[in-house]
């Protein structure tokens, strides 16, 4: 037996075109024009779903985005998205629908018993269960009630759709596309301004498509041809306008036609909004009002004009307003068999002699006792005086309209509450925002059509047009008749009167809130979840309210609402992420060299934005050993590496070393020309910032290089005490970190390698001491050098504009192969410096003093610097604060660990320890493990015997704190 | 959010990047104890409503300036070197007292820049 049935009235469908589709693996037909809703009613399918908790039998609702129970998994592999919404999803050949929630099948679930546990799935359930003494027992339950409870199931594949995100700007944004919004969007597009409509169906004319009335359907036609004229309308179907934001600025999400992306994201800044977004049509409350075939009047009215879905031959109508009388008689006139349960006591005239007309028997001051029927509700027995039981095929219902005002109240105006047509309604709207028709609380449609042309006059004027506009053409129809309603806001009894159909909150649950003294909305919420879940609430919210504030004894408008916020319907995280996924996530930032890494064997690795050369295959193909063969070959004879990355700095100007001279804490100021200085800057807090090599070029010029880490960092600082605070020095700063590309030459024979590569240089020890700078120009190209080391051997820093970096690295190799140069990777180079205790970005947490890092001595007693007045607070000079130790492991055969957790030996292994090992490395000159590490009390500890804890692995090593300087300690190597 | 670059004019802040409180009176460089300082760098009150920051317009034209924005509205009202003319002569607007009255030296640079980046042209535009 199946409910609904196929009218042959004018609908807008196209029955000439129809739609295959299956639903739980079942092949069905719709037309083009449906929605997989209508279609699956139209195939009588009523029973779609199971509910959240109780797996109740579920069916469709509404017909719109508040739909709470029509949820289906839709699509296939990582096309899958589960929670699709029924009455929303346009019907297109090959949708395969799946219901959710239910197993082994929908009719017969086996979580259904569920049902009889109610009792203890109640308000406030998982906190009084989980959180009490059975707080333990939280992880065995959990997955058992995550199983048990729940709407659709991500899956675990990439989604593998394409999603898009534009720009775009208007003078004029409508969104919604009823009466209101259609007559707003034509008298804007008139002015010749830029003008948007935005409609989140893909049919335009909102509550205008329910209507059946052929007047208002050729008025619509009207108005959506003018607007393809207007060459600068925008027409946007199939749009959702998810939330305002600053500035005007409003988010869109568009499924495009005809277009490889799924979906497109939309920042669209608007000069002027109207907000036409309509009403959503309310729920009564009453026992086992979820059942399949309880539905809203209103959706009823739009299955049958516009999908021409009707029910097979009875329905019931449960009202406290006027407007569920245009469903009453449409049904009437469909053949369908109305009665009226009538929560009022009188009726205007009107609608009582064409209710006599169309022969529907109305019981007034009538609510409804109970549903029967399970899976298919089969009858109603009515409440009050006129108990009686009348079967039908649907159950329509409405409990008044309520305003979509959650756009108007995203910049964080609140809605306000109005007694005359019981809602909330705009607490009012920001500059350059307009309202019109439902979204008002004006539910009438010639009202709307005039409120919508109001609105757009007067954003016209916002946006300073001022020529005279010819006014839209209305309707020939009789005026709006006036609306009238009576809340229903007591609380029902019984144990299955549910208030939220997608979290299953009932009636009940909110009497236990109230006694338990969860009052404020907020609290209610989130103590019943009601209002959660992808329909956050659209048919629930206000009844949960009103019911709270009955309870408590408060008017409607003391009681308040739950606070509206982005997005206004679900919306896929695709979209937000857009094109910014998997290698486009962020930007790469290549070396000059880059592509000479790529042909020779390069394995690269991402350090921040940066793709640096890892280890190269001459020296193996895995990371564990390559490295070791690289530092060998940089300890024994020489080796050439990519440092590009490095932050470059260009600072000139008469003040130059005046400033150098205040940000590092060691001295610039007497820095000779040719000369370069390792440089520590820290934050005005004392804390270290960054570390670096500066040289000096000439009187006013200056090469700063800072970390790759840092490089950013540093410029903005830099630039900052320059342009607003130090306005007196008389200082340029250019980057030249893009500009500038270098290479490291580092071991014992690295000045021969020079000297094979610029036979004409003089590099010797007496021109080019540790620490020398020169320029020269090498065939017509500047190239500079630095003999700087971060390995401890004797090496030499080679920097050349960027475009000549690659020829310049290939003329090293060629003219060194004799030595055996070879390239080596980050790795390695990290490796070395590990050895030679120089800290760098692992190392340094943004909690180090320069203490901590013993570069204390470092500091000038006498000059001003950054950092220098907090340097010397209480806590930076605390004994026992985490600083830089060395560590040597004392297990052959055993790791020591990257973020390794430091004990001294006596300690009980538990905790947080006394510090961890920073950075960790193989060291081919001692032959073992060795790290950096930060410890407390650092190396006022040195020779004391720790252990090295990795708990994700099980591992305690036992190892012994050194100083971090493992080789060279006299400097012999790097002074050769 | 759009926030009006003196320089560049109006862009997303998404080109931006914040900087610090500008109502804050740096100490002058070597000078000022441990309290000073210690005020200067934690200290901060956390105002609603009109306020006034250091920006840079980092992926811009790099240039620091200050902005006067409502921290509740995000309305952002011109910074002195936009506007008509954008002259900063001091009794043209309170922005300008104001802000000379809680950093002078940001005040100093806009004079300076007014100079140099020969703000003539401009003048007798109208804002849009």
């Amino acid at each position: 037996m199946t409910a609904f049935r196929r009218t042959d009235k004018p609908a807008h469908i196209d029955r000439t075109k129809p739609i295959t589709f299956t639903f739980d693996g079942k092949t069905l037909i719709g037309f083009s024009g449906d929605t997989l809703a209508s279609a699956l009613l139209a195939n009588g399918k009523t029973l779609l779903g199971r509910s959240f908790k109780y797996h109740r039998p579920r069916g469709v609702i509404a017909a719109g985005f508040e739909e709470p129970n029509a949820l289906f998994t839709t699509g296939v592999g990582g096309r899958t998205e589960p929670n699709t919404i029924g009455p929303t999803t346009e019907l297109v050949s090959g949708i395969t629908a799946k219901s959710q929630n239910a197993w082994p099948s929908l009719s017969f679930d086996v979580m259904a018993a569920n049902q009889l546990l109610s009792p203890i799935f109640s308000a406030g359930f998982y906190y009084k269960t989980f959180m009490g003494p059975l707080k333990k027992s939280w992880m065995m339950y959990e997955p058992i009630i995550r199983k048990a409870a729940g709407l659709g199931v991500a899956v675990p594949d990439v989604d593998t759709a394409r999603y898009e995100q534009r720009h775009t700007f208007c003078d004029v944004l409508v969104i919604g596309s009823g009466p209101a919004g259609l007559a707003a969007a034509v008298t804007a597009a008139r002015s010749g301004l830029r003008v948007t409509l935005t409609e989140q169906d893909f049919e335009l004319g909102g509550s205008l498509l329910s209507s059946g009335n052929e007047v208002l359907e050729q008025w619509r036609k009207t108005q959506i041809a003018e607007l393809e004229s207007h060459r600068e309308a925008r027409v946007l179907n199939r749009t959702t306008a998810q939330g305002i934001y600053d500035g005007n600025l409003v988010v869109l999400n568009c499924i495009p036609q005809n277009h490889p992306a799924k979906m497109i994201l939309e920042q669209c800044r608007a000069k002027t909004i109207i907000i036409a977004t309509g009403a959503i049509e309310r729920p009564l409350v009453f026992e086992n009002n979820d059942r399949p075939g309880v539905m809203l009047a209103s959706a009823v009215r739009t299955y049958l004009n516009r999908y021409g879905v009707a029910p097979k031959k009875r329905a019931v109508i449960v009202t406290n307003n006027d407007s569920a009388y245009a469903t009453a008689f449409e049904l009437a006139e469909a053949d369908v068999a109305v009665t009226v349960a009538e929560h009022r006591s009188t009726l205007s005239g009107d609608l009582l002699a064409k209710a006599a007309q169309l022969g529907i028997a109305i019981f007034p001051n009538s609510g409804i006792a109970n549903v029967i029927g399970e899976k298919q509700i089969s009858a109603v027995r009515l409440a009050g005086r006129h108990a009686v039981t009348i079967e039908c095929d649907v159950l329509a219902m409405s409990g008044g309209w309520n305003p979509v005002v959650h756009l108007t109240s995203h910049g964080g105006i609140k809605p306000k509450y109005d007694e005359k047509i019981a809602a909330f309604v705009p607490g009012g709207f920001a500059p350059s925002h307009y309202g019109a028709g439902g979204v008002n609380g004006t539910f009438g449609v010639m009202a709307a059509i005039r409120e919508g042309e109001t609105a757009a006059r007067a954003a016209l004027e916002t946006s300073n047009f001022s020529k005279k506009l010819e006014a839209v053409e209305l309707p020939a129809m009789r005026e709006d008749r006036a609306y009238t309603i009576q809340p229903q806001w007591t609380v029902p009894e019984g144990k299955h009167a549910f208030v939220d159909f997608q979290n299953d909150v009932t009636s009940k649950d909110i009497k236990q809130a109230h006694q338990e003294g969860y009052l404020s909305v907020e609290h209610l919420k989130r103590y019943t979840t009601l209002g959660m879940g992808t329909d956050q609430g659209k048919t629930s919210n206000i009844n949960a309210l009103a019911m709270m504030a009955d309870l408590r004894g408060l008017p409607m408008s003391a009681a308040g609402t739950t606070t509206f916020r982005p997005p206004y319907a679900p919306l896929t995280i695709g979209a937000i992420a857009g094109r910014n996924v998997g290698a486009h996530f962020k930007p790469k930032r290549l070396s000059p060299l880059h592509d000479w890494h790529v042909a020779h064997g390069a394995t690269f690795i991402e350090a921040g934005l940066w793709m640096r050369a890892w280890y190269y295959d001459w020296a193996g193909h895995s990371p564990e050993t390559a490295y070791i063969k690289e530092m060998e070959l940089v300890r024994q004879n020489v080796g050439i590496s990519d440092v590009s990355s490095l932050g470059k700095i260009d600072v000139q100007g008469p003040d130059a070393a005046e400033f150098l001279n205040r940000i590092y804490v060691n001295g610039f100021a007497k820095l000779p020309i040719g000369r370069a200085r390792y440089g520590v800057m820290l934050n005005d807090d004392g804390i270290v910032l960054d570390d670096g090599t500066t040289s000096r070029i000439s009187d006013t010029q200056f090469y700063m290089t800072t970390t790759t880490a840092q490089a950013g960092e540093v410029m903005s600082w830099l630039e900052y005490l320059l342009q607003m605070h130090w306005t007196d020095l008389n200082v340029h700063l250019t980057s030249l970190t893009d500009e500038w590309g270098g290479m490291a030459v580092s071991g014992p024979n690295s000045r021969r390698a020079l000297q094979l590569a610029f036979p004409e240089l003089d590099v010797t020890t007496e021109t080019l001491p540790y620490i020398g700078v020169m320029d020269f120009v090498f065939e017509d190209v500047s190239v500079r050098i630095l003999r700087l080391s971060f390995s401890g051997e004797l090496a030499y820093e080679v920097h050349c504009p960027a475009n000549y970096t690659t020829a310049l690295w290939e003329h090293i190799l060629k003219s060194a192969d004799s030595l055996g140069i070879k390239p080596y990777g980050l790795e390695a180079l990290a490796s070395l410096r590990i050895e030679k205790g120089h800290v760098a970005g692992a190392d340094l947490d943004h909690r180090n003093t320069l203490d901590d890092l013993g570069l204390g001595k470092m500091a000038g007693k006498e000059k001003d610097y950054i950092g220098k007045a907090l340097r010397f607070r209480e806590d930076c000079q605390a004994p026992e604060r985490w600083s830089l130790i060395g560590i040597e492991c004392m297990e052959d055969g055993k790791k020591l660990r990257g973020g390794a957790i430091l004990f001294a030996a006596s300690d009980e292994i538990k905790g947080h320890g006394r510090g961890y090992i920073t950075s960790v490395t193989w060291s081919t000159e001692l032959n073992k493990f060795i790290a950096l590490a930060l410890y407390n009390g650092g190396l006022k500890h040195e020779g004391e015997d720790i252990i090295c804890a990795f708990p994700l692995k099980n591992e305690n090593v036992k190892a012994r704190i050194v100083s971090p300087h493992f080789i060279d300690k006299q400097g012999e190597r790097l002074h050769a | 959010m759009r926030i009006p670059c003196p320089h560049c004019g109006e862009r997303d802040v998404a080109e931006f990047r914040y900087g610090s409180d500008a109502t804050k009176q740096r100490p002058q460089h070597g000078t000022g104890d441990l309290k000073t300082w210690h005020d200067y760098v934690f200290v901060f009150d956390n105002p609603k409503g009109q306020h006034i920051e250091y920006w840079q317009h980092v992926l811009g034209c790099r240039q620091w300036f200050t902005l006067k924005r409502n921290t509740a509205t995000n309305q952002i009202l011109p910074s002195p070197l936009e506007g008509e003319g954008g002259a900063l002569a001091p009794d043209e607007g309170a922005v300008a007292t104001e802000l000379a009255s809680t950093n002078p030296s940001s005040v100093l640079r806009m004079k300076d820049a007014q100079s140099t980046f020969s703000l003539k042209g401009r003048r007798g535009e109208k804002k849009q």
